[in-house]
Parts: structure tokens; sequence; C-alpha cells
């Protein structure tokens, strides 16, 4: 007998991507896995204290904020340089979807 | 960009109004994740291509079917059964299934009176090498503590219904020290092959959250 189906192993694609990210920063020699590790429980026990009822639904977005912590730790962004790079990239990805959009409206006679 | 199937752009459908709210969420934290890679990347820290096969390999490649062959292998081979009792980070290794955060494996046996559970109540440690990655109820919070002060309640839970005389071992993992349980086998398998034997084990087995 094989067990069921699983769950996927990520939701989204930003959940593989945060995934990934932490494991190649931890290869690089960024943090050790102790220091992973830590920073995540860490993040955890203060998104509880906020009111995360932590029931692993949040589990990647504490992945998130445990890996922007460790590089603005190590010196690799800050808070405000992060908030503007993913503000750029948003205005470029809605720039490529109107164009996308653009492109596949029929054309009027 | 690379093509990785999971990876690129998302094509989110814009043209419906409803459950916007939970797109727009998706689409901050996105273009967050984004911010990171761009930066981790042009300082040369991440290779996107190597990104794509690690995403690559955890979501296809490893899995609890790799900790079913140890389990399995353990079961029919009494030297390999002694070696990961006595080194599982070696005899893990020996089938090819390497952990990449150099952490430290240990087998727990269970026995007719000793059930040994699993859990890492800081965060969401878990032996990724033999079990690929944790599934969502063990990174919660009720199991994380519950497994701690009541296994029996979370045993039951899963549907397990342990004798008194049963002793539950519950084991909390750190980022040094992950723990895979090796199940009994069940009776009346004597005749089966160790492929058929993998067959059997299931992840939850090897957790600790069934017996």
């Amino acid at each position: 007998m094989n067990p069921p189906a699983e769950a996927p192993v990520f939701n989204a694609p930003w959940e593989a991507l945060a995934f990934a990210l932490a494991l190649q920063l931890h290869q690089k020699g960024l943090f050790t896995w102790t220091e992973w590790a830590d920073t995540l429980a860490q993040v955890i026990r203060d998104a509880q204290s906020e009111g995360d009822p932590d029931l692993g639904d949040t589990y990647y977005l504490h992945w998130v904020r445990a890996l922007e912590r460790l590089m603005i730790g190590r010196g690799l962004a800050d808070e405000q340089g992060l908030a503007e790079l993913a503000a750029a990239i948003a205005d470029d990805a809605r720039h490529h979807r109107e164009l996308q959009l653009g492109a596949s409206r029929p054309r009027q006679p | 960009m690379t093509g990785g199937s999971k990876r690129g752009h998302d094509h989110h459908d814009h043209g419906h109004d409803h459950d916007h709210d939970h797109h727009h969420d998706d689409d901050a934290i996105t273009f967050r994740v984004r911010a990171l890679e761009r930066i981790a990347t042009e300082k040369g820290l991440v290779d996107p291509k190597a990104l794509d096969e690690l995403i690559e390999t955890y979501e296809r490649r490893v899995g609890p079917r790799n900790g079913a062959r140890v389990v399995a292998k353990a079961w029919t081979d009494p030297a390999y059964r002694e070696l990961l009792l006595r080194d599982a980070t070696t005899a893990i290794a020996s089938m090819g299934y390497v952990g990449r955060q150099s952490e430290h494996l240990v087998a727990l046996e269970n026995t007719p009176k000793v059930h040994n559970m699993v859990v890492c109540t800081l965060c969401s440690c878990y032996p990724w090498a033999v079990l690929g990655l944790p599934p969502v109820w063990y990174k919660s919070a009720p199991y994380r503590s519950r497994a701690v002060s009541d296994p029996r309640g979370v045993l039951r839970d899963f549907g397990v219904e342990l004798p008194a005389d049963v002793e539950v071992r519950v084991w909390d993992s750190t980022a040094e020290i992950r723990y895979v349980v090796i199940p009994e086998r069940p009776a009346g398998t004597e005749k089966l092959t160790e492929a058929e034997l993998a067959a059997l084990v299931t992840r939850d087995q090897m957790i600790g959250t069934a017996r």
C-alpha cells in the first residue's frame, strides 16, 4: 500500500524561492544552520506574540522574515532598500502585465 | 530568469475580482522575495540556476521514500540495522542520502514497549535527507507544543491508541541533531522483499505520529 498523495511541497513559487535562497546563502557561508534555526525560531516567537496562531500555513512567511533579518544583519541590505527594490520589481511586473494585456487585446477593425 | 516550472513570472488571473486581496498579499510577498534574490545574486552569493536545482530536488527527488528504503534495509539486514542505530548519519549517507546542513542524524527504534515521536519545539528542524520537507502540521504551534505536553493525545488525534504499558519518548530536534523513527516491522511480512517492505513504511511512522 502506498500512502495517500501528499500535499505540494511548496504552495506558491515564492515559498520555493525563499527556501532555496536560505539554503544557498547557508552553503555560501553567510550563516551557519544553527544561526538560521535560531533566527527562524525567534521570528516565529515574535509572530506568535503579535497574534499569529502559527498553524503552519504562515511558515514560509516566517522563513522570509528570517531571511530578511539575516541578510540585513550581515549588511547585505537594509529595510528601506529592500522595500524600494520590492516596489521597483512590482512596478516592472505591472508594466510587463500591461504590455501583455495590450498585446493580447484583439485589434479593432 | 531561468525556466524552472515553479519560478519565473506568476501569471495570476487579474480579470477576476474575487479573491483579490489574497492575490495582492501573495504578490507583495513575491516581490519581497524577488528583492532578496536580486540582492543575493548581485552580490554573487546565489546562482539562479542553482536555486532552480535546489527547488527541483526538494520538490521531486527528496521525500519519505528515501527514509522508507532505509527502514526496509534495517528490517532485512542486521548489520545495517546495527550501523543505523549506532551511527545513522553514516548508515544513511551510505545509501546516498546526505543532508545539506551537516546535521547529525539519529535513528530511534520502536519496540513493543517503546514508541518514539519526533518534534521540533522551536521551529521546524526535520531530517530532510530521509523525509524531504516537513508537512504543515509538523510546523504548526499546536503540534510543536502538544507533542511534548500531551504526546498520547497527539497520537489519538492521529488515530493511534497506544496501550498504557508502551512508553512514549519524545525527541526535540535541533539544527544539529535530526531524528528519524524506525517503526516495528509488521507481523507476517517475512516473505516480502526489501522494496515491498519499503512500500509499507509511511512518513508519519518515521515521525512517530503513526505506530
